[in-house]
């Protein structure tokens, strides 16, 4: 219900015991660490810098870019365990850079492969479309035609192709090989017009000898389509191949990269550790922040690590020798209220020692969620929906809010079907008797005179008397902190006091008294001095008191009319507060049985219209409709829950100035 | 993206890691083909190829009182492609070098006008130019400019010809939407204007001696602070870090005190007036994002921003491809 207790530690060893310290620190990971250097100590004057070797941001860049070349194979590095402590080595940075370095130099010489094929791939597409366009130029040389490619038949001796080949590879050239004959082969080449004069010498070098093009150039146009094609398939092929190779050659040294990011990750983890360290001639000085149930456990660990050479200093979060900053908070909750949690830490984290209201807030966020969403069939429909996401999204590269998310959705449905069963209310249709009341025979207009609940001011009364009780508990919330802190004035008169919490339970008590009456009487003003003009005029102190307390000397308090005439507006403000405060946060828990009543108002419309139709329509429609309350309806709920959570409930109690323990772990994000 | 993703990629110790960073973006079409073709050039096209798309996918969802609008956005990268064509067709015939066309990015797919790109690479001569663009009103720009290229054996003029042709659609698109959007519009397009205006300007007067007329012809019109005066200013005046610095003054007046110790000519007090001028962009956009939400305003900042981020990734792997360092890449974003 509170925050964890939280203990400082102030710790010094001996300077030989530092990695075994700082190992048995890493694996416990329940300390947040304080910097030394910025402790007020007399005692920490001559401190040293301590040296590290290599350096923090050598081993984090180095780890950063193994984990870059395996998350381009898709391999995602598991974090270090327990028992890799036991093996940590240390990593000889120089040459795992080399590795790396060699790494990417052998996928860049296979990029540049690809790139050349890439080349040719464009060059050929650049015939290809050519071919497309405007067709082949089957005429003599010098004749002019639309067409920019030229195809000429002839024959060069076999030998002589390969060097053929070579020696066209800068012109965007097709040689195609039609047949051989008595080491003679037959081509067929197709080159751009442009290059005629330099294709033509290039040819004769070789021993080109032209022949005469066959007569059918449709067919030709085909047949340089389909090598082409055929050309650019097996190109892409092979790009295919290298880039396959690429990830094989990868792969093959994933395992070693995984392990030597598992090292290099322990190392930092140290690393990142001893920078909190300060050194002096022949100890070490350390100190942070541990949950107070791990104590006894970091002793141990420290005493075993140091054979008891070591001297331990524990202060609780409010012992006056504390140093540094701050008391970070640890919330405590089991891992079945995490999506609440989350829902809590969202809106900021409580101060150290204050309640940590997520339990509360299951209870209170699922109430207002099943009462504007009450429906058994649509709660399981969501309840599925948040399970199957939470299943899904399981993986630990998964985000974990992504994650808590999911099962706030499966707590919604599973609020829902216990609201809908209270409700009667299965898709829209009443299935079952309802436990409580039938809330779509209310809205409709069609409730048992009979019954306790027969119209929608029912509703709306009963979310009045639940928002009442959420405001109370919010209240009550408040004195426990300010008892726990012992502030004991603001306990009494502070506006979430016990000065406003009488006003607001008066001022309940005469509203109700007023409704019983038909709205023509009123509690006797005896009664209505006790209830709300008494404390009203006790809350008069305050202003005076905090006045005479701060301001001692007679220049600072100045002329004594002005000054009471401004603790009489204090006063008069505080109380206006007071009363359109309380009143606008109660009225406000209407919204709840406004969306519930907008809830049922959008599935009779959907079964209004489906009886319209008939047959697969109308069963279309529903299902439809279904859905779109679901989305709808579900999205506005779980919105205004939490809005009322966080407005109307946390404005009651809440300080949320605390900042979240993050304690050195296996598992910490550096 | 955010900035610290962009962060986050110009640190990356890989073009190809840096690829891999993408892979759960909008944009892990790029890892695939990189990893196809091991080709940037490749990939750089599948960015031009994403951004045209954007606005194909739009137009097929927007009023089509807004398609007008959105083509003549388009028209900037029809305008770019051709260029680009243009410039491998003079290449070859006025200055008889052959230049490969896969040198340079050029897309074959129509985006407004079904352009013959293949004729336009391998035309035999500047008539044969303006017939293959007749109808699309780039020949006109063509036939203006002939003799100039030819004069001054330079595409330059026709280039300028070219964007200015690019904010006249713009204009005239905007001048036929509603009243409320062509507000809007106006000033947004204004701010883009100066940009384009001050970023020619900056690169013209300080990095090639360049003629003034050439200089005020290159001034976009249209601009909300920058105009053909300032151009005539800046040809007298020695430094253009002076005359920027005083259009901010005057304009700008809650950055000027930025401004008082960098008005020497300097890369920094270039550098700096860049980035007041982008921070300015920055608010008109800001200013069209908290307004109304039902403004064609909307869109165009979409596209703006998505420019932006689109252009920040074409340098970044362009940079990273050539092995730049990290903080120099940053600069870059």
């Amino acid at each position: 219900m509170f925050t964890k207790p939280m203990t400082q530690l102030f710790a010094v060893v001996l300077k030989k015991d530092r990695e075994r310290v700082t190992e048995a620190l890493l694996r416990e990971g329940v300390m947040q660490f304080i910097n030394t250097s910025e402790l007020e100590s007399p005692s920490l004057e001559a401190a040293v810098s301590p040296t590290s070797s290599p350096s923090l941001t050598t081993l984090s860049d180095l780890r950063k870019r193994v984990e870059e070349v395996l998350h381009t194979i898709e391999v995602s590095p598991r974090y270090p365990e327990e028992a890799d402590l036991s093996q940590r080595v240390d990593v000889d940075i120089t040459k795992e850079a080399q590795r790396l370095d060699h790494m990417e130099q052998e996928r860049e010489s296979l990029r540049e492969r690809q790139r050349s094929l890439q080349q040719e791939i464009v060059r050929l597409e650049d015939i290809r479309r050519q071919v497309s366009l405007y067709g082949v130029d089957f005429s003599e040389p010098t004749s002019a035609t639309h067409s920019l490619l030229r195809i000429e038949a002839g024959k060069v001796p076999a030998s002589r192709v390969a060097q053929m080949d070579e020696a066209l590879r800068d012109f965007p050239a097709l040689r195609i090989t039609v047949g051989t004959e008595q080491d003679q082969a037959y081509l067929l080449l197709l080159y751009m017009k442009r290059d005629r004069e330099a294709v033509h010498k290039l040819l004769a070098d070789q021993g080109w000898t032209q022949v005469k093009l066959p007569d059918q150039q449709a067919t030709v146009k085909e047949d340089l389509l389909q090598q082409l094609a055929d050309k650019i398939t097996s190109l892409t092929d092979d790009q295919r191949q290298i880039q396959d190779e690429i990830v094989g050659k990868i792969r093959q040294q994933a395992d070693r990269l995984k392990t030597v990011w598992t090292q290099l990750r322990l190392n930092e983890l140290c690393v990142k550790i001893q920078t909190y360290f300060e050194s002096l001639s022949r100890t070490v000085v350390f100190a942070g922040w541990v949950p107070s149930s791990k104590q006894t456990a970091i002793s141990q660990r420290v005493a075993g690590a140091t054979g008891d050479r070591c001297y331990l200093e524990w202060h609780a979060a409010n012992s006056e020798k504390l140093r540094g900053a701050d008391v970070p908070v640890q919330l405590q909750n089991p891992r079945l209220l995490a999506p609440f949690q989350m829902l809590v830490s969202n809106f900021a984290i409580p101060k150290y020692g204050t309640i940590d209201p997520t339990p509360i807030v299951m209870v209170t966020y699922l109430c207002m969620f099943g009462l504007m969403f009450a429906d058994a069939g649509q709660g399981l429909i969501l309840a599925f929906i948040g399970g199957l996401g939470a299943r899904l999204l399981s993986g630990p590269h998964h985000k974990e809010k992504v994650r808590n998310l999911m099962w706030l959705i499966f707590w919604c449905g599973l609020a829902s079907i216990m609201f809908g069963t209270l409700f009667g209310s299965y898709f829209g249709i009443s299935l079952f008797r309802p436990l409580w009341f039938d809330f779509h025979a209310v809205v409709a207009g069609h409730g048992s005179p009979s019954a306790r609940i027969n119209n929608v001011f029912d509703i709306l009364l009963i979310t009045i008397y639940f928002g009442i009780s959420v405001i109370f508990v919010g209240l009550l919330f408040n004195w426990v902190n300010m008892v726990r802190q012992q502030q004991w004035f603001e306990l009494v008169f502070s506006k979430g006091g016990i000065l406003g919490g009488w006003i607001y339970a008066g001022g309940i008590y005469i509203a109700k008294y007023a409704v019983a009456h038909n709205y023509k009487g009123f509690p006797g003003a005896g009664e209505i001095f006790l209830l709300a003009g008494l404390p009203a005029l006790l809350l008069f102190i305050k202003e005076p008191y905090h006045y005479f307390r701060h301001e001692q000397t007679s220049e600072q308090r100045g002329n004594i009319v002005f000054v009471f005439l401004n603790f009489l507006m204090e006063w008069t403000v505080e109380l206006l507060e007071i009363f359109s405060g309380y009143l606008s946060n109660t009225l406000s828990f209407m919204r709840v049985a406004g969306l519930g009543i907008a809830h049922v108002s959008l599935m009779v419309a959907c079964f209004t219209i489906a009886e319209m139709t008939s047959g697969v329509f109308s069963i279309l429609i529903l299902i439809l409709g279904n859905a779109l309350v679901i989305g709808l309806e579900g999205l506005s709920a779980g919105i205004q829950a939490l809005r009322l959570n966080y407005y109307e409930f946390f404005s009651k109690f809440f300080h949320g100035t605390g900042t979240l323990h993050t304690p050195i772990s296996l598992n910490s994000k550096l | 993206m955010s900035p610290e993703a962009f962060d986050e990629l110009a640190r990356a110790s890989s073009l190809e890691s840096m690829l891999a960073m993408l892979r759960d973006s909008c944009f892990s079409e790029l890892e695939t083909t990189y990893g196809a073709t091991g080709d940037l050039k490749q990939v750089e096209l599948r960015l031009i190829e994403h951004e045209i798309g954007l606005y194909r996918e739009l137009k097929r969802h927007v009023h089509p009182a807004t398609v007008e609008f959105l083509d003549a956005l388009l028209i900037r990268y029809e305008i770019d492609n051709l260029k680009n064509a243009i410039r491998v067709f003079f290449d070859r015939i006025v200055r008889r070098r052959a230049i490969d066309p896969r040198s340079e990015y050029i897309l074959y797919q129509p985006i407004i006008h079904a352009l013959p790109i293949d004729k336009i690479l391998y035309a035999e001569s500047f008539d044969e130019l303006v017939t293959l663009l007749a109808k699309t009103g780039y020949d006109a720009v063509l036939s203006e400019y002939v003799d100039q290229v030819k004069q001054d054996d330079s595409l330059f003029r026709m280039e300028i010809a070219f964007d200015h042709l690019y904010y006249a659609r713009l204009r005239a698109a905007v001048d036929r939407l509603s009243s409320q959007d062509r507000r809007i519009v106006h000033r947004l397009v204004g701010a883009e204007i100066d940009t384009e205006n001050i970023s020619w300007i900056v690169r013209l007067k300080t990095f090639y001696d360049i003629a003034p007329e050439l200089l005020e012809a290159s001034i976009i019109p249209g601009g909300t602070v920058v105009t053909a005066s300032h151009a005539k200013e800046l040809c007298q005046e020695k430094t253009v870090a002076t005359v920027l610095g005083n259009i901010i003054e005057q304009h700008y007046a809650d950055y000027s005190t930025l401004l008082t110790s960098q008005t020497s000519k300097s890369t920094s007090g270039l550098v700096l007036i860049g980035r007041i001028l982008e921070e300015i962009r920055r608010q008109e956009i800001r200013h069209i994002l908290a307004g109304d939400p039902f403004t064609i305003g909307i869109i165009l900042v979409y596209f703006l921003l998505k420019r932006r981020e689109l252009s920040s990734l074409r340098r970044l792997l362009t940079a990273k491809r050539y092995g730049r360092e990290p903080d120099a890449m940053e600069s870059m974003i």
